[in-house]
């Protein structure tokens, strides 16, 4: 079955929440890297959650700025990997 | 504690340094002042790029200028003295090594600080050795913060300063996570320094013409050995590519011609998946280096595979050595599955027994390390002191290790609770400490978990008649904390298991947070 958006921006937006207690208004166009929210702990935390959840394998390509900016971008990487297998 | 900030001066903008550079580092015989060492080298280097970034580069001349700001502002500071302690909290940056060997030829002792410094936790340093001045980022200045302006009125011909300070006074105040938790501030000298940089200088292939892509923090022990090292023989160190980013630093060593690369286990972790490390050709690239906690050896040898004919040193140090105090020779990488190599050069090192008694090849016992390296003590605690370090000069390092019968060791882990994250030494009292005061009367007990190819805690709370639950405690952790030392998972436990000595039984923990976690529990 095909991932929903919604529900992946929802999980992806809550558990970067959950990370960031101290930051109020996260939203899926926040930009992580500019309000310093995203360190490399988080981040690998991120991966992790990804391949975990979504059974998604994710290269080197994969990890970087572009994909990592927002939780937004974080939704569009899920999607467009995982859509192979849908 | 006075804030100050450093900023340049808009009209001498570093210029583009020229490539060719000038003459080789002088050699450093007979010098013992760390600052003189830079200032020589910095004074016979001239044109040659000391530091370049992204936006600019900046040579040996501009460095010794911008130092020179810096002592002259402190020397014009009332309350500045010899020994008066500068502490740092900046990022790796030009402003940084201005300000670190400007500070020693004012013949003050720096204090590294990490950019992102918890606030009770610079508390806790600023309580321990009292700092005057604190040279912070721009962003986190106040109103009140003098601003020192680097080069400004700086002539270029600098006669070398006179200095009063020498080989065994104190340089460098360097706060590490003590057995107990709370910080101790490693007190290493203008002559530990020296040593260990040259020591190195001995061991790795670190020419003048080397250009090391550095992302290690400096006020780490590891990254500050790599600047001593790389200033000291005039070499390149280059501000490029983000850790978080792990493609970025094959591409920056590409783009900048980086001849070398340092980092923590965890950082090649990410390298070795994320990297695209067999896609970026890096032609310049001479040797890689890891050290700050130990790689898995197949991890080693992939990296090593992967970077040829560059080569790939493991090594072993500790805040309390200077640093670094083995390497081990990238031709026996394959043969000494898992060593941590042999004794640098001026360096000893043994596997002694409780009575301090040295112990035979393949026994295993604690290391201990001998050498001009070896720190001055830690800062006004003679009996943490006195715990570590002997009458005789013996370092007890902390880590169980055996040796075999060509002079290498090997690491068999450690004789006490410090858990390494990210090349940082943490004890879990400062997790525990953290939840036992926001949550009286509960007991909590941080482990180390593996997680994703990397170490963190997870936190047991016992709330033993209190009132808690999971998710206050995680918002506690979050807000006293810095990431790594947040627990990746809470649980809390009616009873904590203990071992046959009725002591809580960590390793016990450790397993159940594993399967929590769905990582296999035996990694390292």
């Amino acid at each position: 079955m095909a991932l929903q958006r919604a529900e992946v921006e929802a999980e992806i937006l809550k558990f970067v929440a959950s990370r960031c207690p101290n930051y109020s208004g996260l939203g899926r166009d926040t930009d992580l890297l500019e309000e310093g929210l995203l360190d490399s702990l988080l981040l690998i935390d991120v991966i992790y959650q990804i391949e975990e959840r979504y059974g998604i394998k994710l290269g080197g390509e994969h990890v970087g700025p572009v994909h990592f900016r927002t939780p937004g971008t974080i939704v569009d990487l899920v999607l467009s990997q995982a859509a192979p297998q849908a | 504690m006075d804030t100050v900030i450093l900023q340049f001066d808009d009209d001498a903008r570093p210029s583009r340094a020229s490539a060719s550079g000038q003459g080789t580092a002088p050699s450093l015989e007979g010098v013992d002042h760390l600052g003189l060492a830079f200032f020589d080298v910095a004074r016979a280097r001239g044109a040659h790029p000391a530091i370049e970034t992204e936006k600019a580069a900046f040579t040996y001349d501009w460095l010794l200028r911008a130092a020179e700001s810096v002592r002259r502002y402190l020397c014009s500071r009332e309350d500045f003295a010899p020994g008066a302690r500068v502490a740092l909290k900046l990022a790796n940056s030009p402003e940084y090594v201005a300000a670190f060997y400007g500070t020693l030829l004012a013949d003050g002792v720096v204090v590294p600080l990490p950019v992102a410094l918890e606030p009770a936790r610079l508390q806790q340093v600023e309580d321990a050795c009292r700092p005057e001045i604190l040279i912070v980022p721009k962003n986190l200045a106040d109103n009140t913060s003098d601003v020192v302006t680097l080069v400004a009125d700086t002539p270029s011909d600098l006669a070398r300063p006179v200095v009063q300070r020498s080989r065994d006074d104190l340089a460098m105040l360097l706060f590490t996570s003590g057995s107990t938790g709370l910080p101790k501030g490693v007190m290493l000298s203008h002559g530990n320094l020296l040593a260990n940089a040259r020591a190195i200088l001995h061991e790795l292939p670190i020419t003048p013409d080397e250009r090391a892509l550095v992302l290690l923090p400096f006020c780490h022990a590891f990254g500050n050995s790599i600047l001593q090292t790389h200033i000291l023989a005039g070499a390149t160190m280059v501000f490029a590519g983000a850790l978080m980013f792990p493609a970025t630093i094959p591409q920056a060593i590409a783009k900048f011609s980086a001849t070398s690369f340092s980092a923590v286990p965890e950082v090649y972790g990410m390298l070795l998946k994320y990297g695209g490390l067999g896609d970026q050709k890096m032609p310049s690239l001479r040797y890689m280096s890891v050290a700050g906690g130990g790689l898995r050896h197949d991890l080693s040898l992939r990296m090593a595979e992967l970077i040829k004919p560059a080569e790939f040193y493991v090594m072993y140090g500790q805040s309390e050595a200077s640093a670094r105090l083995a390497v081990l020779p990238p031709a026996e990488l394959k043969a000494r599955e898992g060593s941590i190599g042999r004794a640098l050069d001026g360096v000893a090192l043994a596997v002694m027994d409780d009575a301090g008694a040295a112990l035979p090849p393949g026994e295993a016992g604690m290391l201990c390390a001998r050498g001009p390296n070896v720190m001055l003590g830690y800062w006004q605690d003679s009996a943490a002191t006195d715990d570590v370090l002997g009458a005789d000069g013996w370092l007890r390092t902390g880590d169980l290790a055996r040796r075999d019968a060509d002079g290498y060791f090997y690491i068999e882990g450690r004789a006490n609770l410090l858990v390494k994250v990210q090349g940082y030494r943490v004890h879990p009292t400062e997790v525990e400490s953290v939840v036992e005061a926001a949550f009286p009367g509960v007991r909590a007990v941080a482990v180390p978990v593996p997680h994703a190819g990397d170490t963190r805690f997870a936190l047991f709370v016992a709330p033993q008649g209190a009132t808690v639950d999971s998710a206050s405690v995680r918002v506690t952790c979050q807000k006293a904390l810095p990431p790594y030392k947040v627990p990746l998972h809470i649980a809390i436990v009616e009873e904590l298991p203990l071992t046959s000595g009725y002591k809580v039984d960590r390793s016990a923990l450790s397993e159940r947070a594993a399967a929590a976690l769905g990582q296999p529990s035996s990694s390292e």
